[in-house]
């Protein structure tokens, strides 16, 4: 008999987490079946980031509990580590280490043999168009270069569940149709994939589910071929829950 | 400019409880020097009242000193001139926003108030007014040249040329200052008390006649012109170096070691080699080369001077997650890896610095009194090593600062630095007195000695481990 937690790759339940008085994300309840491209959309500041960081055991709930891949999540779970991939908001990279090397020392810390780190290395760099730059110091690399090299370490060790916060941010067109194209071929194979991206287009290309999250709290789940059949937009709907900051009067702007 | 600056450094300083250290520092200094101040204001009033000028020459030395090193102390500008240099500002306003910029610490202050009571005593001398000038004008060079200097580092960050003989040309005057003032009655040590440029201000301040002034002041003009000229053309070189980097600026290579943390302790090498202070240990290193073609070393002295090494590299060990931010703090997150796992990396790049550091003490052991001889050194080191790593790791954790690569970064709290000196090197010390007494229980004791601080590491190494994994948060908070 197959338990809820086993259907589910991503299975939050009333996560909640307060930072002294202020409530960043509030009791949110997702979960995602396996091999699915979820996306995890909100405004800046919505909480988006605090749940991709609850999910993946970076931070520790105030309240509620997670499971990913049927395991519990923990700060302390190492196995939990092995099993998914990380592409944090910031970059979290090394500013002294060469973007190979970046590469090296994840494939050394998830027990990768050299052989098989220096291949697989060798074919993410390439297909995210990063090989000119393998030498290059992450201090001095572009934000998109550093963005490439953080989702190729997130991908290097062939997690089951991949968790990517704004992955397309600062990527060139090329690279970011070789990125979704990667996606699609991962979810085909099995590999749950759990985006935030604010690019709405992609999101409505790629992902089979949504989850809208507006100042902590889940307003809006739902797959995105409903989106079609209720005849209205990712946009339309985004702006109806997230609402439209006001422009305010810039009459002043292009006048001198 | 400067109200965002002076905010921008307070909000820091009380987020990272920095203010703390300030506060500590203070204590620490006024407690631990106001007495000798008072005395040397009163001796140097009484002295230059009675026409002699050697203690106010030694005073006003002793504080340009003290101005060095308190603009070698980190300075957490929020606003520093690299995010600055994109809006509309003159060269002229990013450099006085810099001068500016020292003034926000509370050690400034108290550098500033002690210099101001050091110019009480010319009040006592035949000229006060120029004189007072005269001392205003020594203080700001040296601020000049400390400012100087610091940015010249930060270009020498950038330009292996300039690193190279500003080293090369410290290792030369430290050698030569070494050997001269060995001797102690060289005329050339003579000239070197004399070259004093503290001189200047008393020649000034005690001149018998009015043309007597003309020569130290035309002097310190001179110099406040160069200084000057010095510190703009550093500035300036600064900010343009900034503009001009290369992006494609290749990693400095150094050797990798083998197993699973191998990439991470090459990681940390390569970082901690750019804190300054861990080259401060290289001092007693030179002084032992050049001590052992005049004499030979015994082997306390020898081991004496691995216990000051080790001392001297305390930011390397007490402080070891400083250079990390809260980015790299949560990749470390991310991989697989315990605490301990990242501590023992740490650990061992420390451990590798330190061990180059010490290879020509103990070779000049091995030099001068035999390969046996040289198991007692590196007994000593041993222990040492272990001690300062089982203390740093704890500390590392629970009170960890912010460092900056290429600045002096040891801003630790005074009181920790002082009870971590002691505590890392107690057990090396008995271990020296130990190996020098020979008594027969001595063997007994120096192994239980080693016993208990490789256990006292490992526990540390797992403590503080464990403790990290939990406050990794407040880490980040703290480093941020």
């Amino acid at each position: 008999m197959t338990t809820d937690s086993d259907v589910w790759a991503i299975d939050a339940r009333g996560l909640t987490k307060t930072f002294g008085t202020v409530t960043a994300v509030r009791a949110v309840t997702l979960q995602v079946p396996g091999g699915m491209i979820f996306a995890f959309l909100g405004p800046n500041g919505s909480g988006k980031s605090t749940t991709v960081r609850l999910l993946t055991g970076l931070l520790a709930p105030s309240a509620g509990e997670a499971r990913v891949s049927g395991r519990v999540v923990s700060v302390h779970d190492l196995e939990l580590r092995r099993q998914i991939g990380v592409l944090p908001e910031e970059d979290a990279l090394f500013p002294d280490l060469t973007i190979w090397e970046h590469l090296e020392l994840c494939g050394r810390l998830y027990g990768l043999n050299q052989q098989d780190t220096n291949a697989r290395a060798i074919q993410l760099l390439r297909h995210l168009d990063l090989e000119q730059g393998r030498t290059t110091i992450v201090e001095k690399a572009s934000f998109g270069m550093r963005k490439k090299c953080a989702l190729a370490m997130a991908l290097l060790h062939n997690p089951r569940v991949l968790f990517l916060d704004e992955p397309f941010e600062g990527i060139d067109p090329g690279s970011s149709r070789n990125i979704k194209d990667l996606l699609l071929v991962l979810a085909e194979r099995g590999v749950t994939i759990f985006l935030t991206s604010h690019i709405l287009e992609i999101v409505e290309r790629l992902a089979e589910r949504f989850a809208l999250i507006v100042k902590g709290e889940v307003v809006c789940c739902q797959a995105v071929s409903d989106l079609e059949r209720d005849g209205t937009t990712l946009e339309q709907l985004y702006l109806r829950y997230a609402g439209r900051p006001d422009a305010g009067n810039l009459d002043w702007l292009g006048h001198r | 400019m400067f109200r965002y600056q002076w905010r921008a450094f307070w909000r820091r300083a009380l987020r990272t409880e920095r203010v703390k250290f300030y506060l500590s520092v203070v204590v620490l200094v006024v407690w631990s020097t106001a007495g000798a101040l008072l005395n040397g204001l009163a001796r140097a009033a009484s002295d230059l009242a009675a026409g002699r000028t050697a203690s106010m020459d030694t005073l006003l030395l002793t504080l340009s000193l003290a101005w060095l090193v308190v603009l070698s102390e980190r300075l957490n500008v929020s606003l520093s001139n690299e995010r600055l240099r994109r809006f509309p500002l003159t060269v002229r306003s990013l450099l006085t926003l810099r001068l500016s910029s020292l003034f926000l610490s509370p050690i400034t202050w108290l550098a500033t108030l002690v210099s101001v009571l050091g110019l009480a005593p010319l009040l006592s001398a035949r000229h006060p007014v120029p004189g007072i000038l005269a001392a205003v004008v020594f203080f700001a060079l040296a601020i000049g040249i400390g400012v100087s200097v610091s940015q010249l580092l930060d270009v020498a960050r950038r330009t292996k040329g300039i690193r190279v003989v500003v080293m090369a040309l410290g290792a030369a005057v430290f050698a030569f200052a070494l050997t001269v003032l060995q001797r102690d009655a060289s005329p050339l040590r003579a000239s070197l008390v004399a070259a004093n440029p503290a001189t200047l201000v008393t020649a000034v301040a005690m001149a018998t006649t009015p043309s007597a002034m003309i020569v130290p002041v035309l002097v310190l003009f001179l110099s406040g012109t160069v200084v000057w000229s010095l510190l703009r053309w550093s500035f300036v070189r600064g900010l343009y170096n900034q503009a001009t980097e290369t992006t494609a600026q290749r990693a400095t290579s150094i050797a990798r070691l083998p197993g699973r943390l191998g990439p991470l302790v090459q990681k940390e090498q390569r970082r901690i080699v750019t804190v300054l202070d861990i080259w401060m240990g290289l001092l007693p290193v030179v002084f032992a080369v050049a001590l052992s073609f005049s004499i030979s070393l015994s082997s306390t002295v020898r081991q004496a001077i691995v216990v000051i090494v080790c001392a001297l590299n305390i930011n390397a060990t007490l402080n070891c997650l400083g250079l990390d931010r809260p980015a790299g703090l949560t990749r470390y997150l991310i991989l697989p890896i315990r605490g301990r796992d990242l501590l023992m990396a740490k650990n061992v790049s420390a451990m590798v610095i330190m061990t180059m550091q010490l290879a020509l003490v103990l070779a000049i052991g091995a030099w001068q009194s035999g390969v046996m001889q040289l198991g007692g050194d590196v007994l000593v080191a041993i222990v040492v090593l272990l001690a300062h790593l089982a203390w740093g790791n704890l500390v590392s954790v629970f009170e960890p600062r912010r460092a900056e690569p290429r600045k002096f970064s040891s801003g630790g709290d005074p009181v920790t630095m002082v009870v971590s000196v002691f505590v890392g090197s107690a057990p090396g010390v008995a271990v020296i007195v130990l190996l020098g007494n020979g008594s027969p229980v001595s063997p007994l004791a120096i192994a239980a000695i080693v016993l208990l601080t490789i256990a006292a590491y490992y526990g540390s190494l797992q403590f503080a481990g464990r403790s990290f994994e939990r406050r990794v948060a407040l880490i980040s908070r703290r480093l941020a």
